[in-house]
């Protein structure tokens, strides 16, 4: 039979193995061997075990590079064939998982499909001769960076460790967070071909098992081939495909998953995927950051105001230039017009096109700063900035004002703490630089409107985007104290509405009774 | 956890009343009853307000007849497909109005160069986005929306409140020195202006479609929202006049638009305030046309029984297009005429008639059209025979006339280091000197200041002098950083006429010194006062 044929036998359509495990060892052999064909990093081994009742065959198969080595020799083959021989053990299988490894995590699997995931998972799978179940040894070591530094969301205070690609290690980070029983972690794979695994994390008594049950059905809504980051998963999982907003958050940090589990919320942990995303998520949640909440309170709530006002200038400075300059000068006081108009008197191109000019080319340096490793990264923006901006003055391309003006928009990006975030800020800006420059402070504000317009009928899984400014109801209120404004602790005693209602209250004061 | 209920909160609910009603009544009662009532126009004004709140109380029975969240007023009542068509055209109508005049208002104060069907479809557009969602969304959009709109428009009255001249608003509310602002008010102009106050409050009636879709608390909520949208009105009263005078507001009807011009922003950050407040004033406008919109929608919706997605979408852009196609024919005067004639008795007759005879109807019952008709002729009969009589008396009697809209002085829009900045218009017999910054020599002096030069033009008027100067120099003469006006041993008519063209120049801000020189003589006035003055001598027969 030909590979192609074999292949449309032994699959299904959501690319699942269809055959069992045969109580002939030698078919599972053939079943393998085929099926493993060309690939060369599929260990397969062959060995004898000797027994009182006789010499039982057994084969060990795993993926080289993905196993810990010492687990498979120390723990599992060396006391099956040297310290266990010609041992009674009645039922072999029976006795080699209670008895006869050196590991705690051994299971039966009786299905051939999930042997062979094990298998590419970096689990080690032991066929027996006569049985038509495998022992599935956990024996994962992954190529993995260690636990590094945030640099994508860093903070004066607070932990500075950020989750990697082990999705083992995301869970285990939050884990140490939150050490509660209640807290789940249910799993499950994703990916016809990828078989990615996930995991759905939350607290059982504060998360409404609504959004649970909704989570996890949005997951399993979809069949694709692969899943390599989290941020292929959201997508999949969005209502709106077409919005540029996200409605997950998704972060490196393990303290902001844990914060956003205690306030009912759900994470969903990705393997391969540094970045957990937290549901439900809106505007404001995308505005805040850890350190709000470690600094005192009235320092937390002054560097929300100013990224606030630096999430609206980044959206909306340029447009406004190209509108106040092109059409409505009067706005502007007599000087600073002046200025404007003398520096541009050297500059070859319309207002417009010298903006979009300049903001080409900072997106430029900005992806190239992206693309090239490190200190090279770095150079180039110093090289675009100083360099290319200044000579770019001189020969009359664009004036000293847009240069001040992109590059504040720039900065003020940059104090956006969520990355997705930044990225739709830039997008949007030049939504609002195309209507302001078409239609002056009325396409300024029409766009806004436009932006504004999208942004409420936005919902995370039922919540709407903007709250808590369409929080509609008090009592569906946002924490209270907990939106640009950020309240001292003490006053933040509630949980968010969309709390398992039983459970909205996060903090009150012991009843002393020593002090009475 | 979800709020998806289709439902809206009573904080959203009061929103929606205050964006969809204030934003028209601010901007047109002050010119409407000025106009119309003379110097007796706080009467009429007031007998507005209270007929608009009796109609209010009117809106806020019958609402508490009908059961909380099931669907709006009209299609709970049993009037069934009929009522639902007279509404989506009502509202098609009114939307189109109001789109035309506010695509005229953009482009004479914002955009004066751009097409005007091009301001009016991109606006209809954004409110057809706007409208597109069901109630709930629109409770969360216009929720969000209200601050934008009422934080600049407080920011302006706080900043602008120093400009109200006390004695003037009081003189200007007791009629006192306005004789000749019109030539004997009569207790009819007081009755029409009156009514025309009322007639623009009926866009309350749109609380009858927002208000049964509130979840608790609506009718205490109803009351509120009216009383707020009554104060507002009242406040942006006292300020025009206050600010602008009765004459200037009797002749531009777009007074409450130059008030915000007053505003004075600390610290100089913006020379100009009323260009941004205009911008957010669009959102109000938007508000406005979008509920219509809105609301068209959803008759369209019960009068037509559309089900699926794609029928409510096609439902939408059909409303879309009849609302362009009105805006277009309300810019034709022949037909516009007429369309004013409904809109001055029918349309107001409807709003009030359905309303009457739905209060009749038993709480949560089937309409009984006789009992409906009984209570009309037994204890309504009075009102309404007065409103058609007083209605059909306003379509031959009432006449709304309006003065010219101003030309901007100059269509063109050179790029700003194309212009030259004028400093100070001196006017001078027959000659125009303009005092002109040299921006040249401005950065690279370094000392903060910048030199002047004088351009002389000889021509009659400032906007013919503006366009000499454009044809001998090729350069644009911005008047927007204008500091100071001499006016030289000229008449006072000639004056007079100087700045009645200047008050129709929005570029030109209205806070500039004035200096009058007659031989040693010399008066120091503002701008606005010396337009204030102008036009009561305009007015003066």
């Amino acid at each position: 039979m030909k590979e192609k044929d074999i292949y449309k036998l032994w699959f299904d359509e959501e690319n699942r193995f269809k055959p069992s495990i045969n109580k002939n060892l030698d078919i599972n052999i053939d079943m393998l061997k085929t099926l493993f064909k060309g690939a060369g990093d599929i260990v397969q081994k062959e060995f004898c075990l000797r027994r009182i009742q006789g010499n039982v065959k057994i084969y060990v198969v795993y993926t080289d590079g993905l196993v810990d080595r010492t687990i498979i020799e120390d723990g599992v083959i060396k006391p099956l064939l040297y310290e266990w021989r010609l041992t009674d053990g009645r039922d072999l299988m029976e006795s080699i998982l209670h008895r006869e490894t050196h590991t705690a995590d051994i299971v039966k699997e009786p299905s051939f499909d999930k042997a062979i995931l094990g298998i590419l998972k970096g689990d080690t799978v032991i066929f027996i001769n006569g049985y038509e179940q495998a022992l599935v040894v956990s024996t994962k070591k992954y190529p993995l960076r260690s636990i590094s530094e945030n640099d994508t969301e860093g903070g004066l205070r607070g932990p500075r460790d950020s989750f990697n690609e082990s999705f083992r290690f995301s869970t285990a980070l939050i884990r140490r967070r939150i050490r509660d029983p209640k807290l789940k972690c249910e799993q499950g794979s994703i990916g016809q071909r990828s078989r990615t695994d996930y995991g759905i994390m939350y607290i059982k008594d504060l998360a409404d098992p609504r959004l649970v049950e909704n989570i996890k059905k949005k997951l399993n809504t979809y069949d694709i081939d692969g899943i390599f980051d989290s941020g292929m998963a959201e997508h999949l999982m969005e209502d709106n495909w077409y919005s540029v907003f996200p409605v997950f958050q998704a972060t490196t940090r393990p303290d902001k998953v844990a914060s956003g589990i205690l306030e009912g919320r759900v994470a969903i942990v990705f393997d391969n995927s540094p970045e957990v995303v937290l549901a439900p998520c809106n505007f404001n949640m995308l505005l805040q950051a850890s350190d709000d909440y470690y600094n005192r309170w009235a320092v937390g709530t002054f560097a929300r105001i100013i990224r606030y006002l630096a999430a609206f200038l980044a959206i909306t400075l340029p447009g406004f230039y190209v509108a106040v300059t092109v059409f409505h000068s009067e706005i502007l006081p007599a000087k600073l017009l002046y200025a404007i108009a003398s520096a541009r008197s050297m500059v070859t191109f319309p207002i417009v096109v010298e903006v979009l000019l300049m903001e080409f080319l900072f997106e430029l340096l900005r992806e190239a700063g992206i693309r090239l490793p490190g200190p090279l990264g770095n150079t180039i923006g110093i090289v675009g900035g100083l360099i290319v901006g200044q000579s770019a003055v001189e020969a009359g391309i664009v004036s000293t004002i847009v240069v001040i003006v992109v590059a504040l928009s720039a900065i003020a990006s940059f104090a956006i703490p969520n990355e997705e975030f930044v990225s739709v800020y830039r997008l949007m800006k030049f939504f609002i630089l195309i209507t302001s420059a078409c239609l002056g402070i009325y396409g300024f504000i029409l766009g806004l409107l436009v932006v504004a317009i999208h942004l409420s009928e936005l919902e995370s899984f039922g919540v709407p985007y903007m709250m808590p400014t369409v929080a509609g109801d008090k009592d569906r209120s946002w924490v209270k104290g907990d939106f640009i404004f950020r309240a001292p602790i003490k006053h933040m005693g509630k949980r968010p509405y969309w709390t398992n209602n039983a459970n909205r209250e996060r903090l009150k004061e012991r009843n002393n009774d020593i002090r009475k | 956890m979800t709020l998806e209920n289709k439902m809206i909160s009573e904080r959203q609910g009061f929103r929606i009343g205050i964006l969809e009603n204030i934003s028209l009544g601010m901007v047109v009662i002050p010119y409407a009853t000025v106009n119309l009532a003379g110097r007796l126009h706080f009467v009429a004004f007031l007998i507005g307000l209270i007929l608009g709140f009796i109609y209010m109380c009117l809106i806020y029975f019958l609402s508490r007849r009908f059961p909380v969240g099931k669907d709006n007023v009209y299609n709970q009542s049993g009037f069934g497909r009929g009522v639902c068509i007279i509404y989506l055209l009502r509202f098609v109508l009114r939307a189109g109005l109001i789109l035309f005049f506010f695509g005229k208002t953009v482009q004479e104060f914002l955009l004066q160069s751009f097409n005007l069907w091009g301001i009016i479809i991109i606006f209809a557009l954004v409110c057809g986005y706007g409208a597109s969602r069901d109630i709930e969304k629109r409770g969360r959009m216009l929720e969000l929306l209200y601050l934008w709109m009422v934080i600049p428009i407080i920011l302006v009255a706080v900043f602008s409140i120093s400009n109200i001249n006390v004695d003037e608003l009081y003189n200007g509310l007791m009629g006192v020195n306005y004789e000749m602002l019109h030539e004997g008010a009569s207790f009819m102009d007081v009755i029409k202006g009156g009514y025309v106050a009322f007639l623009i409050t009926t866009s309350t009636e749109l609380m009858l479609f927002s208000l049964p879709y509130q979840r608790e608390g609506n009718w205490r909520n109803a009351l509120k929202t009216g009383l707020w949208i009554l104060i507002s009105i009242f406040l942006a009263y006292m300020f025009i006049i206050g600010i602008m005078g009765g004459h200037w507001v009797a002749s531009d009807s777009q007074a409450a638009l130059n008030v915000m011009e007053a505003a004075f922003i600390p610290g100089g950050v913006i020379q100009r305030a009323d260009y941004p407040v205009l911008a957010f004033w669009v959102i109000g406008v938007f508000a406005i046309i979008s509920g219509y919109i809105f609301y068209a929608k959803e008759a369209l919706f019960t009068g037509f029984k559309l089900k699926n997605k794609r029928q409510g979408k096609y439902g939408l852009w059909a409303v879309l297009v009849a609302v362009v196609i009105l805006a277009w024919v309300w810019s034709i005067e022949g037909i516009a005429i007429y369309f004013a004639g409904y809109m001055l008795w029918a349309d107001v007759a409807i709003s009030l008639i359905l309303p009457l005879i739905l209060i009749c109807k038993e709480k949560g019952g089937r309409l009984s059209i006789s009992k409906g008709i009984s209570f009309v002729n037994a204890s309504k009969k009075m009102v309404i025979i007065i409103m058609v009589i007083g209605t059909a008396w306003l379509v031959t009697g009432c006449d709304l006339d309006t003065k010219d809209d101003f030309k901007a002085i100059s269509n063109q829009q050179s790029s700003i280091e194309k212009r030259d900045y004028v400093t100070n218009i001196t006017f001078k017999n027959k000659e125009i000197i303009f005092t002109v910054a040299d921006i040249k020599k401005y950065l690279s002096d370094a000392t903060g200041d910048y030199e002047t030069k004088d351009e002389s033009v000889k021509n009659k008027g400032l906007k013919d002098a503006l366009q000499s100067y454009y044809d001998s120099k090729g350069r644009q003469l911005d008047l927007g950083h204008l500091s100071g006006i001499t006016f030289q041993d000229i008449s006072w008519d000639e004056i007079q006429e100087f700045a009645l063209e200047m008050s129709d120049n929005p570029n030109l801000g209205k806070s500039v010194e004035v200096k009058i020189v007659s031989g040693e003589d010399q008066e120091e006035i503002s701008l606005r006062q010396l337009i204030k003055i102008a036009y009561s001598r305009e007015n003066y027969p």
